[in-house]
């Protein structure tokens, strides 16, 4: 037998192995290795003979047809599916990464673009499968479902990651601050127990510099305090600076005030330690709450499953409207009689 | 047009005999003229349905270094069904000449 003339019944056979009982392969082999070495004699050729009789795949479709053998489900189903699925799952990335994008006409064309795209390939795995999908149907959208939680959960808590490292730094920052406002006060505490009134402002820690008093301190503390909670309940996606407190007291550091400033600072002394042990345990608290928010990106999933849930839910009534569609149009194919010669 | 024409041909080319596939084939093109086009990937699933359907029925003829020879054969119930055909065909036709006699008349 010519080579042209095996290749082409090798083919034949791949098309048809399984879907056709063994015996009525044969017969189908035979008879079409019969009739092409006839065409080829009568041709001039095996290639001509091939032309005449048309490709493998045209004819394993005509014998199945004629059988009413139809594909598998999954086997019909599996390409467009898998188109359908790409183009899904790029909406879904779309959808999520474009949130920001104020150019509404083209977030909307692009998703209305790989939709049609997603329908049009379903649409396509019904029709080729010639029978309803509803269970490929359920089993897709379920999948995207989850698919879509996920992916939206993964990003969110990229998201939140991104967010919690500055976070984190800002209450690195606070916790540096409370340090050395708590080095300051001790200092500021040590440097008035001596009875001398001949201390220099410029003599003070640096920290101290500008906060004659522990009652300035602790003004400068309740701003740390307010911008401490204030990062709790927002975040703008920089790092937050600690402004020190616009409330400068200036104490002149005359005899008489000295005494003055003496009495300030261990008055208010007790009050401002405490103010700080409060602030200590509250960043405390603020970074474990923030290192939970920071690794929940399951919770963060799992908080998106509804609006996925929703949103898919709708696809899949969608789909099977297309499915029913197409079952339909297969239907009226098959009632009109496909063989016309004359 | 006519439906189901392909397994008239069919049928109606193993009127004067029994004839393999290739033969068939032969035998439509041969009477048709050139009118009748018909490709080969068509032949064999219309040959099974017949068969399957009872309108012919087929056996293997052996040959000296070739693949047996599938060769159909009209049963009774085909050569009722070829007679079905006919006289269906037969009354298109009619209709089609007389329409398109008056026509050429009225001309």
């Amino acid at each position: 037998m010519p080579d042209p003339i095996r290749s082409y019944l090798d083919e034949l056979r791949s098309r048809l192995v399984r879907r056709v009982p063994e015996g009525e392969l044969s017969t189908i082999l035979d008879e079409s290795e019969g009739h092409l070495l006839d065409l080829a004699e009568e041709r001039g050729g095996p290639e001509a003979a091939i032309a005449k009789f048309g490709t493998p795949a045209r004819y394993a479709a005509r014998l199945l047809r004629a059988r009413d053998v139809v594909l598998p489900v999954w086997r019909a189903a599996r390409e467009p599916l898998a188109v359908v699925l790409v183009l899904e799952v790029l909406d879904i990335l779309m959808a999520l990464t474009m949130t920001y994008t104020n150019n509404g006409r083209l977030v909307a064309g692009l998703h209305l673009a790989l939709t049609g795209a997603g329908s049009v390939a379903f649409f396509f795995a019904c029709f080729r499968a010639r029978r309803m999908l509803w269970v490929p149907a359920l089993v897709f959208c379920l999948a995207q479902t989850f698919l879509f939680a996920g992916i939206s959960g993964i990003l969110e808590s990229a998201r939140l990651r991104s967010a919690a490292v500055w976070q984190f730094h800002a209450l690195d920052a606070r916790d540096r601050e409370i340090g050395t406002i708590r080095s300051a006060l001790v200092t500021g505490r040590e440097l008035f127990k001596k009875p001398e009134a001949s201390i220099e402002l410029q003599a003070l820690p640096t920290p101290l510099s500008g906060f004659a008093t522990p009652r300035t301190l602790l003004h400068r503390v309740e701003a740390v305090s307010i911008t401490g909670r204030a990062l709790d309940l927002s975040w703008n996606g920089s790092p937050l600076l600690f402004q020190p407190s616009s409330t400068r007291v200036e104490v002149p550091l005359g005899p008489a005030t000295y005494a003055e400033a003496q009495r300030r600072w261990n008055e208010d002394f007790d009050l401002v330690s405490q103010k700080l042990a409060t602030l200590d345990k509250d960043n405390q608290q603020d970074r474990e709450d923030l290192s939970r928010w920071r690794d929940s990106w399951f919770a963060a999933a799992v908080g998106r499953f509804p609006l996925a849930a929703a949103v898919w839910t709708r696809l899949l009534l969608a789909m099977l409207e297309l499915n029913a569609l197409a079952y339909l149009l297969y239907r009226i194919r098959r009632a009109i009689p496909p063989r016309r010669l004359a | 047009m006519f439906k189901n024409n392909l397994e008239a041909l069919v049928l109606g080319a193993l009127r004067d005999g029994p004839k393999h596939g290739y033969a068939i084939a032969k035998a439509i093109e041969k009477a048709g003229q050139g009118a009748l086009r018909m490709g080969e990937n068509q032949l064999y699933p219309t040959l099974h349905k017949l068969e399957r359907d009872g309108f012919v029925a087929a056996e293997w003829h052996p040959q000296e270094g070739r693949p047996p020879r599938k060769v159909y054969a009209l049963t009774e119930a085909g050569t009722e069904e070829l007679a079905r055909h006919r006289e269906r065909w037969a009354a298109f036709a009619s209709g089609v000449s007389s329409l398109l006699g008056a026509e050429v008349g009225h001309a």
